[in-house]
């Protein structure tokens, strides 16, 4: 006896199938919405704050599935006032003024390093060359510095009155008038010569320096300067959030982490012509200013988005130093505003 | 299980019955009351978060005015300061200077964004961060609107306010202030989420993102919208979510929730604790009414009051219990009132009774007795509580007594004693006792009548009985004794064979009269042992036939005598009756007697039996006098007779008939007179119980029945010398050898000599009665199985019985008809023969 067996192709069930759940997937796929977050930071294209601006330009943030929405202010405290005020779910801002912030209340907490260095000048109008030597020839001048509230102080704001004290200038012997950390702000101060000396961010005081409007009289990236100083090798720019967005939303919170660490690693792996062309700068002396700052300081960037043991201990100790005579500031301790389970941490 | 256990269980078990029914309403009753009142706290509280809402959207309406005043100053004064700098005037002016200005007033913190223009609407100058901004779209004239940027972008408020521009005049400074999240942080109170709203949509959150992303608010929180400016018609608002958490304080939360167990609780303790007040209120008066009720055993004043507080104004368990204890009170009065008359009756009848009442424990201790009894035994009311019944009981040991009386318990009996007096005399009592269990205690109630002098009667009249009875006897042995000698003598003339009729004619007359004069001694005799009951039957099986022939061969010369024609009927088959044969022939000799007698010569009698069912009937019928209708009632009864009897021509004493229906009766039958009346004659039915077989089958009589006597020794012991001296003639005559006595001693000495084969002996003789000589000649080797007769005129029951006990072989009445004796000596010599023989 002969039987036949039938061979059933199971091919076709299989593409069938297959379509079927394509077609069931796409519209989900093409209906999701990307998940909207703010982040507040000085600028623009500010150097200490330009690994901010370079996330949607490289795409960190699609990649995250996240619309991010920059905030640009006019310095760090205005910045931190966003986050706290709500108007930002994250700021960048020097870490030692978010210190300050919390000190006196605020709820800010550093979870990501942008900075490796400082990058602050003390520059004085080139018209006071003959006048100015050192810092404590500017009693009785006119100094732009970034200032927050009354309550807290920017990064500036420390590193300014820690230099004048260095030199033996009591802060009663300076007029201090507000400079902010926008090209704008801090250039016009200097040209209009409303202001003597300048509290200066980079790369703008790089650019007035070029410009021959100013001089510097005291640059932190400068080891002479720095060895007069205690901690000069603080943290500045710094990725933070509020407690309870850790809290409750604390996904947001990687995401963010995750993008600004990309952002970093993309500038490590890049020439400062790259990171330049990414953001799309058409201005040629800004450009040429960004391109002189970027290579004037190589180290500008965390490389690797981690926090440093040693770094923190540097910022705490420049935040004591500048904090002195403030009880509550000096009993702040920066681990208690650190939270590094995302960024991780290095020696 | 005790009483106490009982109760206790029944007491547990409705106590658990209503604590789970108390549990279960009080347990629904909280639940209710939780939930009304959670419910009444949740309207409570949402109220008052809608009042303070409303409260907080007044300050905020307050706080947006104040905002947009202070935007408005902060306008005006920068447009001042920038006025006074007169920096706009030149249009020549480094825009550097006019930056390091702004800079210096810290513009970007004021305002996020300003714009000059001319009166002509030409940008002079713009400064700020909102890149999006274009024509502003305020009418002219107004100072203050809304501007939102392009694609529902930022949303601003606007200040517009003139500024001097130097020679080309006034133009206009527009400030833009940014509704943003910080703005509606800086203005939220601390909890409250205030949202901005344009023309419905969120613009900006003091929760920041995360409330613009909000999408439902939840029920613990308030909602209220307040339009921002009044010249907007309401398209922009800020929304004010306002959670309950933040309207209240932790404090007045916690109250507020605290408030509801503790309303709660006051309402349940207010509710419980008020019934429950009431009600032990109410059950205290009612352990006030039991305790009155107790003290004084009947309804009172104070009683009623506290029952009516009991009762209260409502219906239930408690107000039924003092209705209860009201009724009990009103019942216990009533038996206790009850109680005492009957004790006061009780009391009275026994203290009045001329019995000896008594009770007694289970001991025997006098527990009380009335004065009957005290009188009785002749002790004080004192003396006789000490007492025991052992005391006073003559008749029975203490032990006896003691085992009487348990046997006495739950029962009743009346016995008869002896009680001793105090004084030691003895009395007889008849004791009625009831023994009976009371609260688990015996008592025995006794009863006890003195019935001295009633025994007293008793033995008199028994010893009067006794008497009488020795007369009767004695009266029968002396009447009977004379009949002896002249029945034998008549018998002896009738055995000489005289020829001279006349002779002929005395000797039956003689005889006739003797046998009559016989029976009506027998009669006399019988029918006073039958009165007092001291007749005993003698039952065999006797067939009626042979009784009939006796009767006879009895009344066949009296018969024979009145020339009466006698018609005899009896059944074809052989009817055989249970019973003692001679009573029978008794009685059927005294019907037809009866019927001879009361005949005319020559009259016709008609004696019939028949079978009717289990029973013969025998009828004895005449054409005699009849019976009156007046006297046939009472035929039957002793001593009656017709009238005419007075006459004594026919004789006799009027107690034959009662003989007969007093000895059918006891032997299960009945007899029956009737008669159509005087002069019709009478015909006297009997009906005995009888069968057509007998029980065992007869024995044919073998024996003969009067053999010549052929030389049998007969000795005759009498001590009336008539009656031995004509017997002995008589019994020589029949051919057999006689020996006369005349003392019992005499016969027993002359019996070894002669050997006589049969021994007549009279029991009344003089040296020793019969009784006491056959019983030593009894011990004689000659006297052993000698047949002795005793020959008496005692016809008595008891004589019979204590002559056969005392070794008489059979036992004869005199006067003894002469063909029984022969009858008797005949067998007798049979049964002589025989042994020889053997």
């Amino acid at each position: 006896m002969h039987i036949n067996f039938k061979k059933v192709n199971m091919e076709i069930p299989g593409r069938m199938l297959f379509a079927f759940a394509l077609m069931l997937v796409t519209p989900i796929a093409s209906a999701q919405e990307l998940e909207k977050i703010v982040i507040s930071a000085p600028g623009p294209r500010n150097i200490s704050y330009l690994p901010v601006d370079l996330i949607p330009a490289i795409g960190a943030d699609r990649e995250e599935g996240i619309a991010l929405k920059i905030l640009h202010t006019g310095g760090g405290a205005v910045a931190l006032n966003n986050l706290v005020t709500r108007n930002a779910d994250f700021a960048v801002a020097g870490f030692p003024a978010a210190m300050s912030l919390s000190a006196n209340g605020g709820d800010v907490v550093g979870i990501a390093p942008v900075d490796d260095a400082p990058l602050f000048v003390l520059m004085v109008r080139s018209e006071l060359q003959g006048q100015v030597k050192r810092i404590a020839d500017l009693r009785g001048k006119v100094i732009g510095v970034n200032t927050s509230t009354r309550n807290s102080k920017t990064t500036s704001q420390q590193l300014a009155e820690l230099l004048l004290k260095s030199d033996g200038v009591d802060l009663s012997m300076v007029r201090i008038v507000p400079a902010g950390q926008s090209w704008i702000e801090q250039s016009s101060l200097i040209n209009s010569g409303t202001a003597d000396a300048v509290m200066g961010d980079e790369p703008f005081a790089s650019r007035l320096l070029d410009e021959g409007k100013v001089f510097f009289l005291a640059n932190l990236a400068d080891p002479a300067t720095t060895r007069r100083i205690a901690g000069a090798n603080f943290l500045h720019a710094t990725l933070e959030t509020r407690s309870d967005m850790i809290r409750d939303e604390p996904k947001k919170v990687e995401k963010m982490v995750r993008m600004m660490v990309k952002s970093l690693r993309w500038i490590a792996k890049h020439r400062p012509e790259d990171v330049v062309d990414k953001l799309k700068v058409t201005d040629p002396e800004e450009r040429a200013s960004l391109l002189l700052a970027l290579r004037a300081y190589p180290r500008a960037y965390s490389r690797d988005g981690k926090f440093s043991a040693s770094q923190l201990k540097e910022t705490e100790r420049f935040f004591r130093k500048t904090s002195e005579g403030d009880a509550r500031a000096q009993s702040l301790e920066i681990e208690s505003i650190i939270d590094d389970r995302w960024a991780g941490r290095s020696k | 299980m005790g009483r106490t256990e009982q109760v206790a269980l029944k007491s547990r078990s409705i106590t658990r019955q209503a604590g789970l029914r108390l549990i279960l309403s009080l347990g629904l009753f909280v639940l209710l009351l939780g939930m009304s009142s959670y419910e009444l706290y949740s309207l409570a509280l949402h109220k008052s978060a809608r009042e303070r809402t409303e409260d907080l959207a007044t300050f905020y309406r307050a706080r947006l005015m104040q905002q947009d005043r202070e935007w408005d100053l902060l306008t005006r004064d920068f447009k001042n300061r920038l006025e006074y700098t007169r920096l706009l005037e030149d249009r020549e002016t480094s825009v550097t200077n006019f930056h390091a200005f702004m800079t210096v007033q810290g513009i970007n913190r004021r305002f996020q964004h300003m714009l000059i223009q001319n009166r002509d609407g030409d940008r002079i100058f713009d400064f700020g961060n909102a890149p999006d901004v274009e024509e502003v779209p305020l009418p002219s004239g107004l100072e203050s609107g809304w501007y939102r940027s392009g694609g529902g972008g930022n949303l601003y408020r606007v200040f517009v306010v003139p500024i001097w521009l130097g020679a080309s005049g006034n133009g206009r400074m527009t400030v833009f202030y940014e509704i943003d999240n910080a703005l509606l942080f800086n203005l939220a109170t601390p909890g409250i989420v205030l949202t901005a709203m344009s023309r419905g949509n969120p613009i900006a959150s003091s929760a920041g993102q995360a409330g613009l992303e909000r999408v439902k608010q939840t029920a613990d929180v308030e909602e209220k919208a307040i339009p921002w400016s009044a010249n907007d018609a309401g398209n922009t608002t800020l929304r004010i979510d306002a959670p309950i958490k933040a309207l209240f304080t932790r404090t007045e939360l916690a109250l507020g929730a605290a408030a509801i167990p503790v309303v709660d609780g006051l309402i349940l303790w207010f509710t419980l604790g008020f019934w429950l007040m009431g009600n032990s209120r109410r059950i205290k008066s009612l352990g006030g009414a039991v305790e009155e009720f107790a003290a004084n055993n009947r309804p009172s004043a104070a009683l009623e009051e506290k029952l009516g507080h009991a009762c209260g104004r409502q219906m239930d368990e408690i107000s039924e219990v003092a209705r209860a204890i009201e009724d009990m009170a009103e019942q216990t009065h009533r038996l206790r009132f009850q109680s005492e008359a009957l004790l006061r009756r009780n009391q009275t009848l026994m203290q009045s009774s001329m019995d000896g009442i008594h009770v007694l424990d289970i001991q025997g201790n006098i527990v009380e007795a009335n004065d009957a009894f005290c009188r009785m035994l002749g002790y004080t009311q004192e003396e006789m509580a000490g007492l025991n019944v052992a005391d006073f009981d003559a008749q029975w040991t203490a032990e006896e007594l003691q085992a009487r009386m348990k046997a006495l318990i739950g029962k009743s009996a009346k016995f008869e004693t002896v009680h001793r007096r105090q004084d030691g005399s003895l009395i007889d009592v008849e004791i009625s006792v009831n023994g009976m269990e009371i609260d688990g205690q015996c008592f025995l109630f006794a009863s006890s009548h003195d019935i001295t002098d009633r025994k007293h009667a008793e033995q008199m009249q028994r010893e009067a009985e006794r008497r009488k009875d020795e007369f009767l006897a004695m009266l029968a042995h002396e009447l009977r004794n004379p009949l002896v000698p002249i029945r034998n003598a008549a018998h002896i003339i009738g055995r000489l064979g005289l020829d001279e009729p006349r002779i002929k004619w005395a000797q039956e007359l003689i005889e006739g009269q003797v046998n009559h004069l016989a029976r009506m001694v027998d009669d006399l005799l019988d029918v006073s042992r039958i009165a007092r009951g001291k007749i005993t039957l003698h039952r065999e099986e006797i067939e009626l036939a042979e009784l009939v022939g006796q009767l006879m061969q009895s009344i066949g010369p009296l018969v024979e005598s009145k020339a009466h024609q006698l018609v005899i009927q009896l059944p074809e088959q052989p009817v055989w009756l249970q019973g003692d044969p001679v009573r029978l022939s008794q009685v059927l000799f005294n019907l037809m007697d009866n019927a001879v007698k009361y005949t005319p010569e020559g009259g016709r009698i008609e004696f019939a039996a028949r079978m009717s069912g289990q029973e013969v009937e025998i009828s004895v019928r005449d054409n005699g006098m009849g019976i009156t209708a007046t006297l046939l009632p009472q035929v039957f009864d002793l001593f009656q007779q017709d009238e005419r009897t007075l006459e004594r021509a026919k004789g006799g004493l009027g107690i034959g008939l009662t003989l007969v229906q007093r000895l059918v009766g006891m032997h299960g039958g009945r007899v029956a007179a009737h008669s159509e009346g005087a002069g019709r004659g009478s015909i006297f039915t009997v009906w005995l119980p009888a069968k057509a077989t007998p029980d065992k089958p007869a024995v044919p009589d073998t024996e003969g029945k009067s053999s010549p006597a052929g030389g049998m020794r007969v000795m005759v012991v009498e001590d009336d010398y008539a009656v031995s001296d004509s017997t002995a003639m008589l019994l020589e005559l029949e051919g057999y050898a006689v020996r006369v006595a005349d003392t019992g001693q005499s016969a027993l000495e002359q019996i070894p000599v002669f050997r006589p084969q049969v021994v007549l002996m009279d029991i009344g003789l003089k040296d020793m009665d019969g009784f006491e000589t056959v019983k030593r000649l009894r011990e004689l080797p000659e006297g052993r199985d000698l047949c002795v007769v005793a020959v008496t005129g005692y016809a008595d029951e008891k004589t019979r019985v204590l002559a056969l006990a005392s070794g008489f072989t059979h036992f004869m009445v005199k006067p003894v008809s002469f063909d029984m004796l022969r009858d008797l000596l005949a067998k007798e010599g049979e049964k002589e023969k025989r042994r020889d023989f053997a």
